[in-house]
């Protein structure tokens, strides 16, 4: 992202769910390898992206930015917005994940990933799904036939206190 | 109603519980019960800023206690917002409302609640304003979550690829865990491709003592026996096991490398260490392991390895050629503390990026035309390795060197010659080499080094003016570490020399002095 470099700076213009329009510099896309291919092989100039909210689509393009402006000497400063990056509500994070899986941008879903494993650690098998809003639907015997398969995951100071 | 609640306020302003603990306390009070007063829930931004507090405290239900004087048209927007950051609304329809049409979401039960239940409850404005969360928040760009969401189990909607590589970024016992939320999870850590077996990060220090390893050694055997048992994926990225060693652990730790082997692992690290009572007792990797089908690569299972590390463990000779003969894309090797490792050709034609050999008896290394970015060597006393015996290297930039037997002029000579583009240099020395420097001594000049960390182990009444000819040959240096370790100050003290003055140092940032 030079000012250095010569020839235009091509321009593309990603379409969110919302048909809001974002128009950026080809280059920035290029870590999507999704987009990457699109560009490469099609030269689109515009990309639809029905699937992804446009608050989401901001937030992938922030990084996108960021992602570009990295340097050695920017680590640190980096490594906070990546941490604040993350910092947002579940269901967000989650819509970020799954964006993210489907750009393919493979450092930042390595990332993504890390954030949601986070929020799974420490924590009980009853409060993940709480958190998470996951339904069991094993009968309380299944659950603890196969408890007894691994005892040693479930050993220790996680007890299900939550009821 | 309404002077109730602003009784309840006025209460609460005069109490100044600011914090973030006070608001779980009081909605952990009121059976998780999130009851906010009208006036708070306006804003989006309060709104989601309320979600991601309820999602981080785990205060799982989020429900929304809505007083009854609202008019009508304030209440859609609460309903609305309230959504939007997925909170349930339990709501006593206002009066004003009836008869005209508009929608309520099917999110909203309909809930008599008696008038004092929100007002007794009422979360200040002011209290929930000055929580650090909210500060944090509202220096976030795209602060404002407001797309429409219905809670519900996204995670489990997730590709399993996603899942199992959020599984990976947790402990092996948290992932199998997990096989007990629901039937989606049933299975997908048995596909986890990273294993890590750590007993010092669950257990810490206390697993390197011998009633522990007689104890746990066992039981974690067996954890480890299972996992491997159960899990199904056919390729394993890392593998990877730290373990206090006793004899009769061998077979399974034959069996282990067999496994990876059979999975064509692509990073594996052993770490068997050795308890004080163990000392003569080491695992050594059975060339069997290695060797069968000698002339068939495709049985030699640690083809595709990437990165290997084997501490603790007795690497001959013969182990350590046929992992660098045998696998062509070893980036890096680490052999740390093999007491039989004594020689090592490092050949051409690998893509070996980082070497580190720690603590070997090694007397003879030899690397030709590897491209080596990163090479550590720390030697023991036993260690008879002379630079003299190592090719050069002009490809390290990161050099980190242990010699104490070489006289410390020579040694630096060898580094400018053999490492001449290195660029951050490691050094530790002992105080008596250090001494031997010469003030006059004129170095080869290092034009790439730009970081300098020169520890002195045992140091007694040392002077820095010796590192003068160092520096003099580091023109470009920008950052200057010193560590000493002083063998004992409260005999000897110590005296540092400040820095030479008489070179120019116009690169030189920061100089950093520990000790």
């Amino acid at each position: 992202m030079a000012s250095s470099t010569t020839g235009e700076k091509k321009i593309l213009t990603l379409k969110g769910g919302d048909n809001e329009e974002f128009i950026l510099e080809e280059s920035l896309v290029l870590q999507s390898e999704l987009l990457k291919n699109m560009v490469k092989e099609e030269r689109v100039s515009s990309i639809p992206l029905p699937s992804i909210k446009s608050k989401t689509l901001v937030k992938i393009i922030e990084y996108l930015k960021k992602h570009a402006e990295l340097t050695p000497s920017n680590k640190e400063e980096f490594k906070n917005f990546e941490k604040e990056f993350v910092n947002v509500v579940l269901e967000e994070l989650l819509d970020i994940t799954v964006a993210v899986n489907y750009l393919k941008i493979n450092g930042l879903l390595e990332f993504c990933c890390q954030a949601v494993a986070d929020r799974i650690k420490d924590k009980s098998v009853e409060a993940v799904r709480k958190i998470f809003r996951i339904e069991s639907d094993f009968t309380p015997e299944e659950e603890s036939e196969f408890r007894k398969e691994t005892p040693e995951a479930f050993e220790g100071d996680l007890d299900d206190t939550t009821n | 109603m309404l002077k109730q609640l602003v009784t309840a306020r006025n209460k609460l302003q005069m109490s100044h519980q600011k914090h973030k603990k006070d608001l779980e306390k009081r909605a952990n009070i009121h059976q998780k019960l999130i009851c906010l007063p009208y006036h708070l829930v306006t804003t989006e931004k309060n709104m989601s800023c309320l979600a991601r507090l309820a999602d981080e405290e785990e205060k799982l239900v989020r429900k929304i206690v809505i007083p009854s004087f609202i008019s009508e048209e304030n209440l859609l927007g609460i309903i609305e917002i309230a959504n939007h950051a997925g909170f349930e609304i339990i709501d006593q329809v206002p009066e004003c409302s009836r008869g005209h049409q508009f929608n309520i979401h099917p999110n909203i039960t309909k809930h008599k609640q008696n008038d004092s239940c929100y007002s007794s409850h009422v979360v200040m404005e002011d209290t929930f304003c000055q929580l650090p969360l909210l500060s944090e928040y509202e220096q976030h760009n795209n602060s404002c979550y407001s797309s429409h969401v219905v809670m519900e189990d996204r995670l489990s909607q997730l590709p399993d690829e996603i899942l199992v590589s959020i599984l990976s970024q947790l402990t092996l016992r948290e992932a199998v865990r997990t096989s007990s939320l629901s039937s989606r999870w049933r299975y997908l850590w048995m596909h986890v491709t990273c294993l890590n077996f750590d007993v010092f990060s669950e257990f810490g220090d206390k697993a390197l003592n011998l009633d522990f390893c007689e104890k746990e050694g066992l039981r974690h055997i067996n954890w480890i026996n299972h996992v491997l048992d159960l899990r199904r994926s056919h390729t394993l990225e890392e593998f990877s096991v730290c373990l206090p060693f006793e004899g009769n652990f061998k077979c399974e730790i034959d069996k282990w490398l067999k496994f990876a082997s059979s999975k064509k692992v692509e990073s594996l690290e052993l770490f068997l260490l050795i308890g004080y009572w163990v000392d003569s007792d080491r695992y050594s990797i059975p060339l069997e392991l290695l060797s069968h089908g000698s002339n068939d690569a495709s049985l030699f299972g640690f083809g595709a390895l990437k990165s290997l590390t084997l501490a603790d463990i007795d690497v001959c000779n013969q182990v350590a050629e046929i992992f660098l003969s045998s696998c062509p894309l070893l980036e890096q090797l680490s052999i740390i503390n093999s007491r039989v490792l004594e020689h090592l050709i490092i050949g051409p034609s690998l893509k070996l990026k980082h070497l580190e050999i720690y603590r070997c008896r090694i007397d003879y290394l030899e690397i030709c035309n590897a491209n080596l970015i990163s090479f550590s060597f720390k030697g023991t006393k036993l260690t008879n390795l002379s630079l003299e015996n190592v090719s050069s290297v002009s490809s390290v930039v990161n050099l980190q060197i242990e010699i104490y037997r070489e006289s410390l002029p020579i040694l630096i000579d060898l580094i400018a010659t053999k490492f001449s583009e290195v660029e951050k240099l490691s050094l530790e020395v002992s105080c008596g080499q250090l001494r031997a420097l010469d003030f006059h001594h004129s170095f080869p000049k290092f034009n790439n080094l730009k970081w300098l960390i020169l520890s002195v182990v045992d140091a007694v009444d040392c002077t820095l003016l010796e590192v003068t000819p160092l520096l003099q040959a580091s023109p470009y240096l920008q950052m200057f570490e010193i560590k000493i370790d002083w063998s004992d100050t409260r005999i000897y003290g110590g005296t540092i020399l400040p820095l030479p003055r008489h070179i120019l140092y116009q690169h030189l940032k920061v100089v950093r002095y520990e000790g």
